[in-house]
């Protein structure tokens, strides 16, 4: 009897003193996600992030800015077709950019306790800025600096929409301060500028002239807005060269360009989702027709059958759908897709902003009397940039600049942003040709033709989504997205 | 010297076997006299002796005994009843005693005996009869509305059904609400259930309030269920068992279908421009064509080539029978089990094994499952051992997912509703044959389901093992000592494959420009075959609920004490200890682009490999003590308490104390005028209250943590972005506050029982997922917030109403009724709502969980306002409506028993109500037109019933305005069927869950000395269930959720309609 005792005592003992080990219950850390993270992995995976938002989740601005329509074959969502989208409809651009201004934020606080960390910093900075920027064209009034406080600040006010504005713009100068001090190359966990913190300024002083243009209609004379008092004068200031993306996207699923892998071929190389569902508006294609735009028409655009012509015809023409004609409505074989510019391949690099429209936009601000410059030169700069991006040669971007300059008709802002527009026509910038639209009412966007269409205009804004209708039920506010009318718009 | 004492022992226990062999061998059964039946376990002692033994389950007992010598009978709730033995036949009749109630002995909280006068709590036993009176194949289904306040959840009725155990409604907004489970001793997942025989059960004791369950700690805040598995017992003689049940299962229960209209949908173009009629479409997918005419007509997509060949032609006309009706098949059950059982007192040894092979309504679908298990115990001297060892091996295999992936999420019942009525479902039965391929299957949107069912597949494997060993020792009369380990380890294997597809190049070409779906793989002409690998290392299930896929290591170490003091005071102490450690490990690769047609590996693939591992580690140590005394019986009071350290917690957060106190008074034994009463032969009041803390929190779910963007790597670029759940260090566990109050009573010689209980429970720091801003950098944030209220009454009876010794006949009905009403008392300041998922929330002064959602715009007095031009409803109520609670708040279940000779006639009915559901499935047949609704009005322009037209004098009756289309332009174009309000119903049920015909044959073969006992009987399952009007659709009881989470009262097409069960079942014991 006693060995058996002595046994049982033996067994809770061991057991009950492997159980008191001190460590036998500290298994806070997590074996299967980190807690921790470097400035490297922040930044890269911030900024794939970006084209993954405007290509994946600002469909409805690919509509409503002439670039693309409903294809035929499904039935087309009433929410499009009829604008009866709702504040539980694309509310997913709210979250996309509060996460990756989340992630950028994380990488302002971590880069700002350590100085080497300085080029991090002031990329971040400028990111973050771009990330408010499209929050604000979207919502106007958003948190701001209430934001990204999880322990104290469950339900962040929102802030004026100009106010923003006008500390983004800041946040961009200083930026381009902290970029000049010493510190660790980001170098490849750069995926835009492999660390090249020149062209990260040229960026940032690119976007705070978009922030100060957003504002024309505010702007008395020939006076900028009034916190855009370090716009340099155009030339080197502003991006010269196209800033794009590459991570080293590759043709396999979740790693291709998001724009092919959306709307070209998916990795086991079929027609990717988008491409059945998108296909080329009517507008856009004969806008290119109409001003003997083919060339670029041809880079844009893909080959369609004729309407009508039999299956396994031979593409012959280029062909868009009308927006919210259901009748006429046509199917993948007969409408345009993506053309050659843009499917070169899964491995193609994404836009974040193009050099055309830098030029572009500077010869709106030196036509404005902002800054000083060449208009005209850097219009046609503008044009030759976007035939360069599509593949087109400088003679020919001479050619068509030559038929059609700046001087085409009597407003020469209406004729940069109609060229804006085109080079706005690739998946990444139908949101900025619709910023534009809303700011300038160029060029003139059709609205839906569906008979059943609750308004007989584009909308004006998105409602504010309803993840915050319940999540931050004291701040939401509920909006007319047809009459409601972003701080800037016209 | 030692060795030699040891020896001579051995000699004299040698010694006195020889003398009682010399003995002859005496047999008997045991009966009750109130009904005849056989009363297993009853104890068998030759007076005077130590010689004795225990009835075996057909209340034989066999035993040595010299002639003259008296037998003492004794059973728990029985007179005590003597005989002498006059050859070697001795049989006995009981009496069952008085006041027999209060000396029942149930299981409480770690396998602790205790007679019922000294509980100050609510517990239920289900015997081993009562659980497989229908040869389920899972134990769940046998408690099914056996016990007041327990819902069994059956959430579908696949061949791997998911299984949910809720006691005393729901408590946790989000947390877990399932009911702790544990089998002999040791806590297992609700899966698990899945791999027990049910005929190894012995019996199970249903705690039903955290207070009865508080020793157990923080995992048994929502009750618990033990189990306790048979061992056995008898004359040492062996028994062996032999038990085969055959089942047919068939659909109870379509939604209601229409059978007028074929194909189209009034898509552009498939509209008469003159008429506005809809034009027949013979490539479509819905279901909103011309009515049938009796015509032939084309079908599909052209003729099957380009050069013309074959054009389908189909009559359009309603098949006899619907398509939907034509795919289902019926399912078929055999199970054959075995048990050999052999032991007495000291040492027994109890082997089963048990095949069921398992076939399911969707066709292809089975379930195999082999399970063997040895248990039993040995005593040396005070020293004993008992040990039970399970393995059960399962192999299902289950549809997969069609070869579309936009239309991945597609189900198979999705693809089935969408065949039109005038279809020969048979012509499509083979999914490579010419009219069923994927190239020439007629609808130009959807799958083939025959294609879903042949070639993609989900093949999992189960391997489970559960074993347990328990070491006691008795070295005193007043202590004993034990300490069991036990384990609960498996590996789940699963593959799920679908076939490539190549497809006609014709087929591809879109001939009729419907952008069919051959089309979408233009590119290559093909859709690549897929697979994926999942092995997960814990309990052998796949299970991510609470508790459950864990490994899980436990041992627990008692101590108890007990001793009566001055003759009347009888005191308990218990005190314990259990250190358990939860363990899993998973890995998982996938791809969707192989390579080569029907090889499935995924070192064949293009692309990279889609792959994922993970492990988690959960540890709790507990210390715990429970003290008791009682008071002539019929006193008693009982105090726990436990203290809880859990790795789930930070370090700061990780201990708890758990406390409970109980009374319990008997005033029948403790009043001498209520003594000796003729009616009243047993009357117990009680009252407990105790805290229990549940931990809702996963393992690692207080730091927060990054996870791989998106895309990442790129070659060696990686990329971490911040998750966006916000995790916090302080989180503590839900704290579960239980008042009870009840009272059990026995009238007529214990003819008619009654227990009755009233509850009230408040859980506060409920841990929450709050959906936050995305602006404060989280979608989510994990909190401790809010308070709910659950309480509500239990009611069992019991009544004997007639017998056989009386009546010849035996009637019993088991009656109980429960009513739980839950709310919410408080979420974060400022906070009014929550939403739980699933069209489900949390609102202050309300139930939960609330099923709220859209609905038209009303006039004040409720009825639906019209656009006075289109005749349709003219809007959405801009704020969500509250429809109502979507668990049942009233659940009433009755079980009669009517016997005469060797027939008996057992059945189980079942009623819950006073919840609502969501029949997301309403919508699925208003999008494939197959719903009876859309065709009562005939498909024409009718006047939206009830409806009113705004005008500036108020609301008119809407008495002509029609519809401006009666087609799919209202049924499925128009805001009627976005809009939650039509598919909201009652969720109210009531079914025939039960019934049962058995045969006892034992009279018929006594003769044979090789067969025992052997019974036969017709069962059936659900057979017959009642809804309410407002539910065409599906079993209210189905939901399509996470089976484990809370916000069930939603269905859609991913489950598959109701079915009944039938079969036989022959048992025999030799």
């Amino acid at each position: 009897m006693k060995k058996y005792i002595s046994i049982i005592t033996a067994v809770i003992l061991a057991i009950g003193i492997s159980g008191c080990k001190k460590d036998f219950l500290s298994l806070e850390a997590n074996p299967n996600l980190p807690s921790q993270t470097t400035p490297q992995l922040i930044l890269a995976g911030a900024i794939v992030t970006v084209p993954n938002i405007t290509i994946s989740y600002l469909n409805p601005y690919d509509v409503w800015s002439g670039y693309l329509s409903w294809n035929g074959g499904v039935v087309p969502p009433s929410t499009l077709f009829q604008y009866t989208f709702t504040n539980g409809t694309y509310g997913n651009f709210w979250t996309e950019l509060y996460s990756n201004a989340t992630n950028f934020n994380n990488l302002i606080t971590l880069a700002s306790k350590d100085a080497s960390l300085s080029h991090f910093q002031a990329i971040a900075m400028i990111m973050k800025a771009w990330d408010f920027q499209n929050l604000v064209d979207n919502y106007g009034d958003v948190p701001y600096s209430q934001a990204f406080q999880p322990s104290t600040i469950l339900f962040p006010k929102y802030d004026k929409a100009a106010d923003i504005y006008a500390d983004i713009y800041k946040q961009l100068d200083a930026a381009i301060a902290v970029a000049g001090k010493d510190g660790i190359s980001p170098g490849a966990s750069d995926p835009m500028f492999g660390g090249d913190m020149a062209k990260w300024v040229q960026t940032a002083n690119t976007l705070k002239l978009r922030i100060a243009l957003r504002e024309s209609n505010l702007a008395t004379g020939t006076t900028p807005p009034p916190f855009a008092t370090t716009l340099p004068a155009s030339g080197d200031g502003y991006l010269t060269t196209d800033a794009l993306i590459n991570p080293g996207y590759a043709n396999t699923a979740g790693q291709q360009n998001p724009f092919y892998g959306n709307f070209v071929l998916d990795a086991t190389g079929n027609p990717a989702a988008n491409s059945n569902v998108y296909r080329a508006n009517a507008f856009s294609v004969k806008y290119l027709q109409n001003t003997d735009d083919t060339l670029r028409l041809s880079r844009i655009f893909s080959l369609a059958a004729p309407v009508g012509s039999p299956a396994g015809t031979k593409p012959s023409v280029y062909y868009g759908n009308v927006y919210g004609d259901a009748v006429g409505i046509q199917g993948t074989a007969n409408v345009s897709g993506a053309g050659p510019a843009f499917s070169k391949g899964a491995t193609q690099s994404s836009i974040f902003i193009l050099a055309s429209e830098s030029y572009l936009q500077q010869a709106e601000a030196v036509e404005r009397k902002w800054i000083a410059g060449d208009a005209s030169a850097l219009y046609v700069k503008g044009i030759e940039a976007d035939f360069n991006y599509l593949g087109l040669s400088k003679d020919d971007a001479d050619t068509y600049a030559a038929a059609n300059p700046i001087t085409k008709n009597s407003n020469p802002i209406q004729n940069i942003i109609d060229q804006e527009w085109v080079t706005f026509l690739n998946g990444y910038d139908s949101f900025e040709a619709f910023n534009n639209y809303r700011r300038t009412g160029y060029p003139n966007l059709p609205s839906s033709v569906d008979p059943a269409a609750i308004s007989n205009h584009l909308p004006t804004r998105l409602y504010y989504p309803s993840s915050e209708q319940t999540a931050n039920p004291d701040n939401y506010v509920t909006v007319d997205p047809f009459t409601t009318k972003i701080f800037w718009a016209k | 010297m030692k060795k030699l004492l040891l020896v001579s022992l051995c000699f004299l226990v040698l010694c006195t076997t020889q003398v009682f062999a010399q003995n002859r061998t005496v047999t008997g059964t045991v009966t009750a006299k109130e009904d005849g039946l056989p009363i297993p376990g009853v104890t068998v002692k030759v007076k005077g002796t130590s010689n004795g033994t225990q009835t075996n389950s057909a209340g034989k007992f066999t035993l040595s005994a010299p002639d003259g010598a008296t037998l003492v009978f004794s059973f728990v709730g029985y007179n005590v009843t003597t005989a002498v033995v006059k050859g070697g036949v001795v049989n006995a009749v009981l009496t069952s005693a008085s006041a027999q109630l209060g000396e029942v002995v149930v299981t409480t909280s770690l396998g602790i005996k205790h007679s019922k006068a000294e509980l100050g709590y609510s517990v239920a036993q289900i015997s081993a009869k009562q659980l497989t009176e229908t040869n389920v194949t899972n134990i769940a289904n046998g408690l099914t509305a056996k016990v007041a306040g327990l819902a069994i959840y059956s959430l579908d009725n696949g061949v791997d059904p998911n299984i949910s155990v809720v006691l005393r409604g729901n408590r946790s907004l989000e947390g877990n609400n399932n009911a702790l489970i544990v089998l002999d001793g040791v806590p297992i997942p609700s899966a698990t259930l899945n791999s027990i025989n049910p005929n190894d059960i012995s019996d199970i004791s249903v705690l039903k309030g955290a207070g009865a369950a508080a020793l157990y700690g923080s995992e048994a805040s929502n009750g618990a269920l033990l189990i306790t598995t048979k061992r056995g017992t008898g004359d040492g003689k062996p028994s062996i068992i032999y038990d085969n049940s055959f089942q047919a299962e068939q659909v109870s229960f379509y939604p209601k279908l229409q059978n007028q209209f074929g194909t189209g949908a009034g898509d552009p173009g498939y509209v008469d421009p003159i008429t506005g009629q809809y034009l027949y479409v013979p490539f479509e997918n819905e279901q909103y064509g011309p009515r049938f005419d009796g015509s032939i007509v084309d079908f599909g997509n052209g003729p099957l080539d380009s050069a013309g060949g074959l054009q389908q032609k189909i009559k359009y006309a309603a098949f006899p029978t619907s398509p939907v009706h034509q795919f289902f098949v019926t399912g078929f059950t055999e199970q054959n089990g075995v048990t050999y059982s052999q032991g007495d007192n000291q040492n027994s040894i109890y082997i089963s094994a048990q095949n069921v092979h398992r076939t399911t309504v969707v066709p292809d679908d089975k379930n195999i499952k082999n399970a063997f298990s040895v248990r039993g115990h040995r005593t040396y001297g005070i020293f004993s051992i008992d040990y039970s060892i399970g393995y059960t091996k399962t192999k299902i295999s289950t549809y997969g997912q069609n070869y579309v992936p936009q239309f991945a999420e597609n189900s198979l019942y999705g693809a089935v509703l969408q065949l039109p009525a005038n279809l020969d479902l048979s012509k499509f039965k083979d999914p490579d044959g010419e009219f069923g391929n994927p190239s020439n299957y007629y609808d130009d949107y959807a799958v083939n389901p025959y294609w879903i069912v042949k070639h993609a597949r989900i093949n999992t494997d189960r391997d489970q093992v559960l074993s347990n060993v328990n070491f006691k020792l008795d070295p005193t009369k007043w202590l004993s000592a034990s300490y069991r380990i036990s384990n609960n380890w498996g590996v789940a294997q699963r593959r799920g494959t679908s076939q490539e597809v190549d497809f006609t190049p014709y087929a591809i070409s879109d001939p009729l420009g419907g952008t069919n779906l051959p089309s979408l793989f233009k590119g290559t002409g093909k859709a690549p075959g897929t697979l994926f690998d999942s092995y997960q290392y814990g309990d052998g299930t796949f299970n991510n609920s609470p508790g459950a896929g864990y490994n899980r290591i436990q041992g627990d170490a008692l101590l108890d004490f007990h001793h009566t003091f001055f003759k009347d005071f009888k005191t308990d102490l218990l005190l314990g200890n259990t250190i358990w450690q939860q363990h899993l490990k998973y890995q998982t690769t996938a791809s969707n682009n192989l390579l080569l047609k029907d090889f499935y590996n995924i070192n064949t693939i293009g692309g990279l490999v889609s792959a994922a591992e993970g492990e988690q580690t959960v540890r709790q140590i507990a210390y715990f003590g429970e003290a008791n005394i009682s008071y002539k019986g019929w006193l008693t009071l009982d105090g726990t308490l436990r203290n809880e350290h859990d790795s789930r917690l930070s370090a700061a957060e990780r201990s708890f104390w758990y406390p409970s106190g109980k009374i319990s008074f008997v005033p029948t034994d403790a009043l001498s005028f209520l003594k000796n009463n003729k009616v009243i032969d047993f009357w117990k009041v009680y009252a407990s209250v105790s805290r229990v803390g549940e931990i809702n929190i996963g393992p690692y779910e207080i730091n927060n943590v990054n996870i791989l963007t998106p895309g990442f790597p790129y070659g060696s670029l990686g990329g971490l972005s911040a998750s966006t759940l916000n995790y916090s260090p302080t989180l503590k566990p839900e704290l579960t506050t239980e008042v009870e109050i009840g009272t059990d009573i026995g009238l007529f010689n214990d003819r008619i029982n009654l227990d009755f209980d009233v509850y009230d429970q408040r859980d506060k720091n409920q841990t929450v997922t709050i959906n936050t801003s995305i602006a404060t950098g989280y979608n989510q944030s994990l909190l401790n917030i809010g308070e709910t209220e659950s309480k509500g009454m239990e009611l069992q009876l019991s009544g004997d109403i007639l017998t056989k010794q009386n009546n010849k006949v035996l009637l019993r009905i088991s009656p109980n009724f429960s009513i739980n009403e839950s709310k919410v008392l408080s979420l974060l300041p400022g906070v009014g709502q929550l939403s739980l998922g699933s069209n489900t929330y949390a609102v202050v002064g309300q139930p939960f969980p609330l099923l709220k959602g859209t609905d038209f715009l009303r006039s004040p007095d409720g009825k639906v306002i019209i656009d006075p031009n289109s005749g349709y409803p003219a809007g959405n109520n801009p704020n969500l409506v509250s429809y109502g609670r979507t668990t049942p708040k009233y659940d009433f279940g009755t079980t009669f028993t009517v016997g005469y000779k060797f027939i008996t006639l057992t059945g189980t009915v079942e009623y819950r109500g006073g919840d609502v559901i969501y029949n997301n499935t309403g919508q699925s047949l208003l999008f494939t037109g197959s719903s009876y609704i859309s065709a009562e009005a005939g498909r024409e322009r009718f006047v939206y019933p009830n409806s009113v037209i705004q005008t500036s004098n108020g609301f008119v009756p809407n008495t002509n305005v029609l519809t401006r289309d009666g087609n799919y332009a209202f049924w499925e174009g128009s805001i009627y069927s976005s809009t939650m309000q039509p598919f909201v119903s009652s969720g109210a049920f009531w079914k025939l869950r039960e019934l049962n015909l058995s045969f006892d044959l034992a009279q018929f073969i006594n003769k044979t000395h090789f067969i025992k006992g052997a019974t036969f009987a017709l069962t059936g399952r659900n057979l017959f269930i009642w809804l309410p009007k407002s539910n065409p659709y599906t079993d209210p009881e189905f939901a399509d959720v996470n089976p484990f989470s809370n916000t069930r009262g939603t269905n859609d097409d991913n489950i598959t309609p109701g079915t009944r069960i039938f079969g036989a079942d022959l048992k025999v014991t030799f």
